[in-house]
């Protein structure tokens, strides 16, 4: 065991109590470096308004008209009530303004507060594999009381299984569809571009890829994309 | 001429040796740590540059147990494994510590293989203060099963 007693002796009473106050102080300076770093970024992100979203492609689920000179991008939630209350706004704006606008929605599931952002999120991809995209959309905000409230994801995805069948998809491709790589990535790459463009809450717009303040109502929404219609003087 | 044998500057003990390496670790995995629970609770986006992906993991619902995030039980396993490392350090030679140590640092390499495996198959996305978070406490398994081994060869 000598070589056990000489690591002892290496290391005295007054040199133990040094190195455990150095140990305290690099974790207590770490600990005020990262919260000053991290509240100092906080305070760059606030002007919220000046945030870009990438272009609309074909990547992205769209309706409306191409070639339009003005385009609307959506980053929602499916379980989320505000996004709801903004459908019956959104779907009378494309109703009206289908030929001059092109309207764009992506993926911003509130992972953390949504139970089935997710899987919602993910049923909605899985019909556009099946080119059912905007109907299961639709359909999701129609029932979101519904099966927002169920007591597990199998559920909610049993629930989803019928509006698949509803909107004249095939249930059983629709199932496996919902759990495949390709699906997860499109609602990543949505989510990556959400991040990029400092979207923090949802329903967020962009027109012409610049963020909006959300709109109270539809004449609101309707001046703003008259106004980005209107040729500049 | 001085034979090395009689220089004044002692040398540190291998297994002490050990145990700073497993405190360097500990202590690098509670920055990490501490900035992704920073992250959490201030909702501020990452500078993921090399594998763009954290945002994705750190919002995903397997970042959380229950109401508490993945990264905070992070601080508190990197900071207890610190505490032993250092008590250990500056304590006697005890096998105990040096076990506890060990299974501590298990700990940290199984759950660091779930984590792993979780956003591969799971979520679909890789983030590296994740992948640093695990690099650190495989680092910390291998010294701490060098640790028990040197231990057990010493008992023998």
């Amino acid at each position: 065991m000598l070589f056990t007693r000489r690591a002892f002796t290496l290391i005295t009473m007054s040199t133990r109590t040094q190195i455990w106050l150095a140990v305290g102080f690099a974790v207590l300076i770490t600990a005020v470096t990262i919260a000053a770093t991290v509240l100092s970024k906080g305070q760059e992100g606030k002007d919220i308004l000046t945030s870009t979203a990438p272009v609309l492609t074909v990547d992205d689920w769209t309706q409306g008209n191409a070639q339009a000179k003005v385009t609307v991008t959506e980053y929602g939630d499916f379980q989320c009530p505000a996004c709801a209350k903004y459908e019956p706004i959104v779907q009378k704006l494309i109703a009206e303004y289908g030929d001059r606008v092109l309207f764009g929605f992506r993926d911003f599931p509130l992972y953390q507060i949504h139970k089935y952002a997710s899987i919602s999120a993910r049923a909605a991809e899985a019909a556009g594999q099946q080119g059912k995209y905007w109907e299961m959309h639709d359909l999701l905000y129609a029932n979101q009381t519904k099966w927002s409230v169920v007591g597990s994801e199998t559920e909610a995805l049993n629930l989803f299984k019928i509006y698949a069948q509803q909107i004249g998809i095939d249930p059983i491709r629709f199932a496996t569809d919902v759990d495949t790589a390709a699906v997860h990535d499109k609602i990543n790459v949505d989510v990556r571009s959400a991040n990029d463009a400092d979207v923090n809450s949802t329903p967020t717009f962009f027109v012409n890829n610049k963020k909006i303040p959300n709109p109270q109502s539809y004449d609101e929404f309707k001046s703003i994309l008259d106004a980005a219609l209107t040729p500049a003087q | 001429m001085m034979n090395s044998n009689q220089s004044s500057t002692p040398r540190l003990p291998l297994h002490n040796k050990l145990h700073l390496a497993i405190a360097v670790f500990a202590f690098l995995g509670f920055a990490d740590s501490a900035y992704l629970t920073a992250d959490h609770y201030f909702a501020l986006p990452l500078p993921c540059s090399l594998l763009r992906g954290c945002d994705v993991v750190l919002t995903s619902p397997y970042s959380m147990v229950g109401p508490i995030p993945l990264a905070a039980l992070g601080v508190a396993f990197y900071l207890l494994a610190l505490f032993i490392a250092v008590h250990a350090f500056t304590s006697a030679p005890s096998r105990r510590l040096d076990r506890a140590l060990f299974g501590l640092t298990v700990i940290g390499f199984g759950m660091s293989i779930v984590f792993e495996s979780m956003q591969a198959f799971l979520i679909h996305a890789f983030c590296q203060y994740c992948a640093l978070s695990a690099v650190l406490a495989t680092l910390m398994f291998i010294v701490g099963l060098w640790l028990i081994r040197k231990q057990n060869h010493l008992t023998q």
